[in-house]
């Protein structure tokens, strides 16, 4: 085989390679518009949105009410936290595996609902969004939903493990290369992430930081998935007229911290 | 230019572009599934680049897109175990015309399959980019020499096999 040779029998074996060009566009603006929300509100987590669902949480609701997780085995006995880019970031954490292992339990639109009712919030007081900044995406392996509480936004995230980073490269986004040449640093300015171990796994810590905009959340890696939920203290990341000075509904986000490592960690999200 | 303008042109670029980098990411991953994961993870970063408020403007928009492509390729290999397989995909079948196609693309990508990552991005950007070892190097941040010795040894291991 020459180098010519091999050129041609490239381009003559994917020429005609069956593509859904309207897929891969709407695919790659919605990933691209939860990528610019998570760097612009600085958080480690994602972005999209959808409408309302109110009984399926019900279903859902009795593993996080009953108090979390399912217990799982743990390999080894390790400490509660670790911090960024620490080795022993995945002490006593359960091995994963690197993809998905099972189906997704609901539809994106039905996840708000398990939410609310891990909080012990009415259902119906969740108002799924579902516009051109807020789209909702609903694959079978991918679930993107904003939605609306007390006046704020929520974002809850389900991809599969193998197109995030690791939860130790997220926790020490200095580590991360990116195109510019720049790290991951160039986030706002906030308290560091953390990557803890919660029941066997491994859970990306996400605190509040000090802008107009406030927004805090947290991630677990499990069953080959990363479940995130993001909570904020504004309705939005922006204004209307796309200015980023959003007046904040209240002091901190709706949703505290030990209730997103909760809702994270829940098994609620898996057939 | 506001966010609607910004939105309108990454579309316009990604539908007309979707197509080549689809070809090159089946290349590189050997089936539809990894390859349209991989363009859209592509289109992704196109996005925010495009959309970065204080970012210069992209003067190729296409060169920036196939190096995206490339080095997340790389990268989504490091972090796999390796020698892991897809579980659930099926490789592409062919079907009617194509069916000459088709057994040519299965037998080029078990011999891409063969290779390390990097020597696959390697052989896609010389071979069906067209790119010189310069500018392979410039993408996959190598040395010019190192892009020519895995080239090397990509091409005789592809040769090898085609001859068993």
């Amino acid at each position: 085989m020459k180098d010519h040779e091999l050129g041609s029998l490239m381009d003559r074996s994917t020429r005609d390679l069956p593509v859904d060009v309207e897929g891969l566009v709407a695919g790659g603006s919605a990933r691209g518009r939860a990528a610019l929300r998570r760097r612009r509100l600085g958080t480690a987590l994602a972005a999209a949105g959808a409408t309302a669902a109110v009984t399926v949480g019900i279903v859902a609701a009795p593993s996080l009410l009953a108090g979390g997780p399912v217990p799982r085995e743990i390999v080894e006995a390790g400490p509660a936290s670790a911090s960024a880019g620490d080795p022993d970031a995945t002490h006593g954490a359960v091995e994963q595996p690197a993809r998905p292992d099972r189906p997704l339990r609901h539809a994106a639109a039905e996840l708000p609902s398990i939410v609310m009712t891990a909080l012990g919030a009415p259902v119906t007081s969740a108002s799924v969004l579902e516009d051109a900044k807020h789209p909702l995406w609903d694959e079978a392996r991918e679930k993107i939903v904003h939605f609306r509480w007390k006046g704020t936004l929520t974002t809850v995230m389900i991809t599969p493990a193998h197109r995030s980073a690791t939860c130790a490269e997220l926790a020490a986004p200095d580590a991360l290369p990116t195109l510019d040449g720049k790290a991951g640093a160039e986030l706002p300015t906030r308290d560091p992430q953390e990557c803890r171990v919660v029941d066997g796994l491994q859970v990306l810590v996400s605190p509040a930081y000090d802008l107009p905009v406030k927004a805090q959340g947290a991630q677990a890696w499990n069953h080959g998935y990363v479940v995130s939920v993001t909570s904020y203290n504004v309705p939005d990341g922006k204004n209307p007229d796309g200015s980023e000075d959003v007046p904040p509904v209240m002091d901190q986000p709706a949703i505290p911290m030990d209730r997103l490592i909760d809702l994270v960690t829940s098994e609620a999200w898996f057939a | 230019m506001n966010h609607a303008e910004r939105t309108a042109a990454f579309e316009e670029f990604a539908r007309a572009r979707a197509q080549h980098l689809h070809r090159s990411a089946w290349l590189l991953c050997g089936n539809r599934a990894d390859a349209e994961d991989l363009v859209q993870e592509t289109l992704a970063k196109v996005y925010v680049r495009m959309h970065r408020m204080l970012a210069p403007k992209l003067e190729n928009p296409a060169a920036y897109a196939q190096t995206a492509l490339t080095r997340t390729f790389i990268s989504a290999r490091r972090r796999r175990s390796s020698g892991e397989l897809p579980y659930a995909d099926l490789p592409d079948r062919a079907v009617g015309d194509h069916a000459t196609a088709a057994d040519l693309r299965l037998s080029l990508a078990d011999a891409l399959a063969e290779l390390a990552p990097v020597d696959r991005a390697v052989v896609v950007l010389r071979y069906l980019e067209d790119l010189s070892v310069e500018e392979v190097a410039g993408m996959l941040g190598l040395s010019p020499g190192a892009v020519r010795n895995r080239s090397m040894r990509a091409l005789a291991r592809m040769r090898e096999r085609s001859l068993r």
